[in-house]
C-alpha cells in the first residue's frame, strides 16, 4: 500500500512540475507587462517584479491605435470563418451523406491544399492582390484565411456528420419539413460541438496568422495585431516593454475566448482525430 | 447508372468549395510554376526574362538553400519527438482521475490559444542571456554553469529555443489528441490485466500503446506538415541566426526571394519546399490509409 | 383510400444488389408485414415506398397515381425507425408536435392534438421530457405518436419491436394489433419475426435475399409455402428440416432416412409426376408430439429421440431432441420438464408433413 502511494504522489508532483512549466512563460509575459520599461531586462531576473508599473497599457492603446489594431484582427479572422463555415459545411455535408461522383476525390483535393506551405502561395498572390488592389485589405486577408481554414473545418465536420444518425433528417423530412430545414433544426444543432472545435481552431489560426499579414498590410488600416508585433523589433533593437504589452493584448481576446469553449473544444477535436 | 431526376444535386454543395480552393490555392500555385522559370525582380519588372531552369540550378548549388531543408528537417524531427513524448506523459497522467482535472487540462491547453509570432519574442526574452529565468532554473538542476549563456549564440541552443517555442504552443494539442484516444480505449482490457498482475509497464506497453498507433499517427502527420513550414518562431526569435543556422526553408525563401523582390527565385524554392513536403505527407497519408 | 402498387424495383447500394425486380400490391386498410431475415432489404422497401431512396427502375404507385419522383414530405405517409429516430436534443412534446408543425397548423390546436395522442398511448406525463430519460417502450411509444398525429393513409413500422424485452414485446403486439384495428389504415411492418406475423398480420410478404419469395395472406403463406426459404423460416420455432429420400416399393410410397420409415403412399397420386429421389422432410414444432402410450402402441409414424434440451419460454415449452443425426425442436404448449438424455416417443400425422426438393428448394408437398 506504501508503495502504491509513493507512485502517485509521484504522478502528481510531475503533473504539477509540468503545469508550472506551461503556465510560466504566460506568467513570464503578463508579468512583463507590468514592468517598467527599465526593469524588463534585468540581471539576475527577477521572478517577482520589485515594483509594479501599470501606465504601459494606457501608452500602448494610444500610441499604437490599439483599436485599429483589434478591429482588423478581428475582421480578419471573422470572415476567415465565417466564409470558412459558409463554403466548408454544405460541402462536408454533402460527403457525409450523399454518394455521388467525385466525392472522395474532391475532399482529397481539399486535403492536399493544406499541405501548401503558405510562403509557396505568397509571391504569386502577392502579384494577384496588387493588380486587383486587395493588398493592405483585411477582408482580402479574411478570404486567405478561410480558404486555409477549409480542410480542417471540410473534414472534421465530415467526420461530425456522419455521426448523426440519416434516420433523423429522414423521419424530420416525413414529417413534412424541408431538407434544408432538417439541416437547420436537426444536423446543425447536433453537431455543434464540432462546429464550435472548429471555429475555435480556424479563429485561433487567424487571429495569430502573421506572414500573409507582414507580406499584404502596410498601414494602420489593415495591419494586424501580429505584425505590430513584430514591428518592436527595430533596427535599433528589440523594444522588449512595448512587444510584451503589444503580445499580452493581442492574447487577452483569444484566451478568453478559448478558456470559454475549450470543453466544447475537446470534444470536438477528440471525434476528429479519431476519424 | 442514372438516378432519377430528383431536383436536389448533392455535388452543388461540394463545388462552391472545390472552386473557391482552386481559385485562392491552386491557381496561385500554378502561376508558380509558371514564374519559376524566370529571372523577375519584381521591382524592376523590365528586366523580367525567361531563364528556364536558371533557379533551379541556383538554388540546388545554393548550400543556404540546402542547409535550410537540413535545419526544417532537423527542427520538424526534433519537436516532433519533444511534442510527443511530453503530450504523450501529459495525457497519461491527465487521465487520471482526479479532483480539478478539468481546471488542470484547461490550465493545460492555453497555451494552444497563443500566437507564434508572440511566443518567439517571448521565449527570446525568457532566454535573455544574463536575464533568463530559464537559465537560471537549468543552472539550479545543473545542466548549465553560464548565468550569461546565450542561447542564440550556437546553432544548437538556437534550434533548442525554437524547439521551445514551438513545444511550448503545440504539446497540449498531442496532449489532447493522445488524451481523446485513451479515453476512447474500454476498460476491459485492463481489468483483465489487473487479474493477471501484469506490471505496469506491460500495461502501457502492450494495452495501451497499440490503441493509441492511430490518433498518434493522425496527430503527428498534422505536426510535421506543420513543423516543415514553420515560420514565426524563426522570425522572432532567431531572425535566422546565429548566421543563417536557424534559417529553416521557409525563411530562406522570405529573406532571399521576397524580401530581395527575387520572386522568379523565390517561386522556384516554394515549390521545391512543396514538392518535398507534399511527397513526404501523400506517402504517409496512402501508407495510413491503406492500414485503415 | 388507394392500395400501394410497386412495380419492377431495382436498388443497387454502394454495388450491392439490394432488391431485385419487386413488384408487389399492398392492399389498402390491411395490415402488411414484410418478413425476412436481416439483411433481406425490408428497411430499403421502406424507405423507398417512403420515398426515401431514390430509384434507378422502377415505380411507385399511390392508387392510379405515379409517385415515384415525389419528395417524401408530400406523400401522406408516416415511417416509425427501428431505433425510434427521436429527436434528441427536443423533447418529448416538440417531437410528436414536429409533423403537426410542418403543417403549420396554430399553437393552440396543436397542443389539444399532442395532449390527445399522448394521453391515447399513455404518454401524456411523459411531455416535459426528452428522450434520453426514457425507457425503450416509452420512447417506441412517443415515435408512434409522432407517426400518428398527423393522420397518414400509411404506416411504415420498421422492426420496432425488436429492440424491445421479450415480455414487452408481446404485449404491444396485441396493443399494436388493436390500435390498427380501431384506425383501419393501411400498416406495413418489417420484421425478421414470424411471431409478430402470425399475431398480426392480415397478409405477408416474405423477402429473402432482395426478392419476394412468396406473398398472401398469412394463413395462406404459413400453411401452403412455396418453398424452403419461406417454408423454413416462416415459423415459430422454424421448421424442422430433414434430409431424406423418397422411394417406391411395391406400389407404395416411402420417404426414409437411417432412423425412420415413412408411409406417404396417400400421396402417391399427388406426387406421381415427381421424379426426385433426394428430398427435404419438413414438420413443424407445433405438429410434432410426444406419443403416448396409446398412440405408440399403434406404432405408426413413431420416431424415437434423445432429449437434449428443453427450453421453457413463458408457459411454452421447446424441448430439442436428438434423432440419430438430426436435431429437431418439437412445441409444448405448457410447461414441460423432462430430464436431459431420456428418450421419449415422437409422433407426428402424415397430414402435417412438407416435402421439399433438395436442389431447388421447392415445395413438392404440403
Amino acid at each position: 500500500m506504501k508503495k502504491l502511494d509513493a507512485w502517485v504522489i509521484g504522478k502528481f508532483i510531475l503533473l504539477a512540475l509540468l503545469l508550472f512549466v506551461f503556465v510560466f512563460p504566460l506568467y513570464w509575459l503578463v508579468m512583463t507587462t507590468f514592468k517598467p520599461g527599465v526593469d524588463v531586462i534585468e540581471f539576475p531576473p527577477r521572478f517577482v517584479p520589485s515594483r509594479l508599473f501599470f501606465e504601459n497599457y494606457p501608452r500602448a492603446w494610444t500610441e499604437y491605435s490599439t483599436s485599429f489594431l483589434y478591429r482588423n484582427t478581428a475582421i480578419a479572422s471573422l470572415v476567415g470563418i465565417a466564409l470558412g463555415l459558409l463554403i466548408g459545411i454544405p460541402a462536408a455535408y454533402s460527403a457525409a451523406r450523399f454518394r455521388y461522383k467525385g466525392r472522395d476525390d474532391f475532399m482529397f483535393f481539399i486535403l492536399t491544399t493544406r499541405f501548401l506551405p503558405p510562403i509557396t502561395a505568397a509571391v504569386p498572390l502577392y502579384i494577384v492582390f496588387k493588380s486587383v488592389g486587395m493588398l493592405n485589405n483585411v477582408f482580402a486577408l479574411g478570404i486567405l484565411y478561410a480558404a486555409m481554414n477549409l480542410p480542417i473545418i471540410t473534414w472534421v465536420l465530415r467526420a461530425y456528420f456522419r455521426e448523426i444518425p440519416i434516420e433523423l433528417e429522414q423521419s424530420y423530412m416525413l414529417d413534412g419539413h424541408s431538407r434544408l430545414k432538417a439541416f437547420f433544426k436537426i444536423v446543425f444543432p447536433l453537431s455543434w460541438p464540432g462546429i464550435a472545435a472548429v471555429t475555435m481552431l480556424s479563429v485561433c489560426f487567424s487571429w495569430g496568422e502573421f506572414l500573409f499579414a507582414l507580406l499584404f498590410t502596410f498601414n494602420i488600416h489593415a495591419k494586424t495585431l501580429p505584425v505590430k508585433v513584430a514591428e518592436m523589433q527595430g533596427d535599433i533593437g528589440i523594444l522588449w516593454g512595448q512587444i510584451t504589452v503589444i503580445g499580452t493584448i493581442a492574447l487577452i481576446p483569444i484566451m478568453v475566448f478559448f478558456v470559454i469553449i475549450q470543453r466544447h473544444i475537446v470534444r470536438g477535436l477528440s471525434f476528429g482525430a479519431l476519424k | 447508372m442514372k438516378e432519377r431526376t430528383r431536383k436536389f444535386r448533392p455535388i452543388f454543395l461540394m463545388l462552391p468549395c472545390v472552386v473557391f480552393l482552386l481559385g485562392i490555392i491552386v491557381y496561385p500555385f500554378a502561376y508558380n510554376i509558371y514564374l519559376s522559370f524566370f529571372y523577375y525582380p519584381f521591382h524592376m519588372p523590365w528586366t523580367r526574362h525567361f531563364i528556364g531552369g536558371g533557379n533551379y540550378v541556383q538554388l540546388f548549388t545554393d548550400p543556404y538553400f540546402l542547409g535550410s531543408l537540413k535545419t526544417s528537417g532537423i527542427l520538424t524531427g526534433l519537436s516532433l519527438t519533444v511534442e510527443t513524448f511530453l503530450g504523450l506523459i501529459i495525457a497519461l497522467l491527465l487521465n487520471m482521475e482526479f479532483k480539478g482535472r478539468g481546471v488542470a487540462r484547461m490550465f493545460f491547453i492555453i497555451p494552444l490559444a497563443s500566437i507564434p509570432i508572440v511566443n518567439g519574442y517571448l521565449f527570446k526574452l525568457l532566454l535573455f542571456p544574463g536575464a533568463s529565468p530559464i537559465t537560471l532554473l537549468l543552472m539550479k538542476i545543473g545542466l548549465v554553469n553560464n548565468s550569461a549563456f546565450s542561447w542564440q549564440a550556437q546553432t544548437w541552443s538556437a534550434i533548442a529555443a525554437i524547439v521551445m517555442a514551438d513545444a511550448w504552443k503545440w504539446t497540449p494539442f498531442m496532449a489532447l489528441i493522445i488524451l481523446a484516444g485513451l479515453q476512447a480505449i474500454p476498460q476491459a482490457p485492463y481489468e483483465l490485466a489487473n487479474i493477471d498482475g501484469a506490471s505496469a509497464w506491460r500495461v502501457f506497453w502492450r494495452i495501451t500503446l497499440p490503441r493509441l498507433k492511430f490518433p498518434l499517427t493522425i496527430a503527428m502527420l498534422i505536426r510535421a506538415m506543420d513543423l516543415l513550414r514553420v515560420f514565426d518562431e524563426v522570425f522572432s526569435l532567431t531572425e535566422g541566426g546565429p548566421g543563417s543556422a536557424t534559417e529553416t526553408a521557409a525563411f530562406y525563401i522570405y529573406r532571399r526571394g521576397f524580401k530581395t523582390f527575387m520572386f522568379g527565385f523565390a517561386s522556384a524554392a516554394s515549390l521545391i519546399v512543396w514538392g518535398i513536403i507534399f511527397i513526404t505527407c501523400f506517402l504517409i497519408i496512402k501508407k495510413v490509409f491503406a492500414e485503415i | 383510400m388507394p392500395e400501394i402498387r410497386l412495380k419492377n424495383i431495382n436498388k443497387t447500394i454502394e454495388g450491392k444488389e439490394i432488391l431485385k425486380n419487386i413488384s408487389l400490391r399492398i392492399e389498402d386498410g390491411l395490415f402488411t408485414c414484410i418478413l425476412g431475415p436481416p439483411g433481406a432489404g425490408k428497411t430499403t422497401l421502406l424507405k423507398i415506398i417512403a420515398g426515401l431512396e431514390s430509384l434507378a427502375t422502377g415505380e411507385v404507385y399511390f392508387g392510379e397515381e405515379d409517385i415515384t419522383d415525389l419528395s417524401p414530405q408530400m406523400r401522406d405517409i408516416s415511417m416509425v425507425f427501428q431505433d425510434f429516430a427521436l429527436y434528441p436534443h427536443l423533447l418529448v412534446y416538440e417531437n410528436i408536435a414536429s409533423p403537426l408543425k410542418a403543417k403549420r397548423m396554430p399553437k393552440k390546436e396543436i397542443r389539444k392534438k399532442v395532449k390527445e395522442v399522448a394521453s391515447f398511448l399513455g404518454i401524456d406525463r411523459l411531455l416535459d421530457r426528452i428522450p434520453k430519460q426514457l425507457s425503450g417502450g416509452e420512447m417506441q411509444r412517443v415515435a408512434i405518436a409522432r407517426a400518428m398525429i398527423k393522420e397518414p393513409k400509411v404506416y411504415l413500422l420498421d422492426e420496432i419491436l425488436v429492440n424491445l424485452d421479450y415480455k414487452i414485446r408481446e404485449e404491444m403486439r396485441s396493443e399494436l394489433k388493436g390500435i390498427a384495428k380501431k384506425m383501419g389504415r393501411t400498416i406495413i411492418y418489417a420484421t425478421p419475426d414470424p411471431l409478430d406475423v402470425l399475431s398480426m398480420a392480415d397478409r405477408v410478404v416474405v423477402l429473402h435475399k432482395g426478392i419476394i419469395e412468396q406473398k398472401g395472406s398469412t394463413k395462406e403463406v404459413y400453411t401452403h409455402p412455396k418453398n424452403i426459404v419461406v417454408g423454413g423460416y416462416f415459423g415459430f420455432p422454424e421448421m424442422n428440416l430433414v434430409d431424406c429420400v423418397l422411394k417406391r416399393k411395391n406400389n407404395k410410397l416411402f420417404i426414409t432416412t437411417d432412423e425412420l420409415t415413412i408411409d406417404i403412399s396417400e400421396f402417391k397420386e399427388k406426387l406421381k409426376e415427381r421424379k426426385e429421389k433426394e428430398v427435404i422432410l419438413g414438420v413443424r414444432p407445433e405438429n410434432m408430439n410426444i406419443a403416448t402410450e396409446a398412440v405408440q402402441k399403434r406404432g405408426n409414424n413413431l420416431v424415437k429421440g434423445e432429449v437434449v434440451l428443453g427450453e421453457v419460454i413463458g408457459s411454452d415449452t421447446i424441448v430439442h431432441v436428438k434423432i440419430g443425426k438430426d436435431k429437431i425442436k418439437i412445441f409444448v404448449p405448457r410447461i414441460y420438464r423432462v430430464p436431459i438424455g431420456e428418450k421419449i416417443w415422437l409422433h407426428f400425422n402424415t397430414r402435417d408433413i412438407y416435402l421439399f426438393n433438395r436442389q431447388t428448394g421447392e415445395c413438392i408437398l404440403g
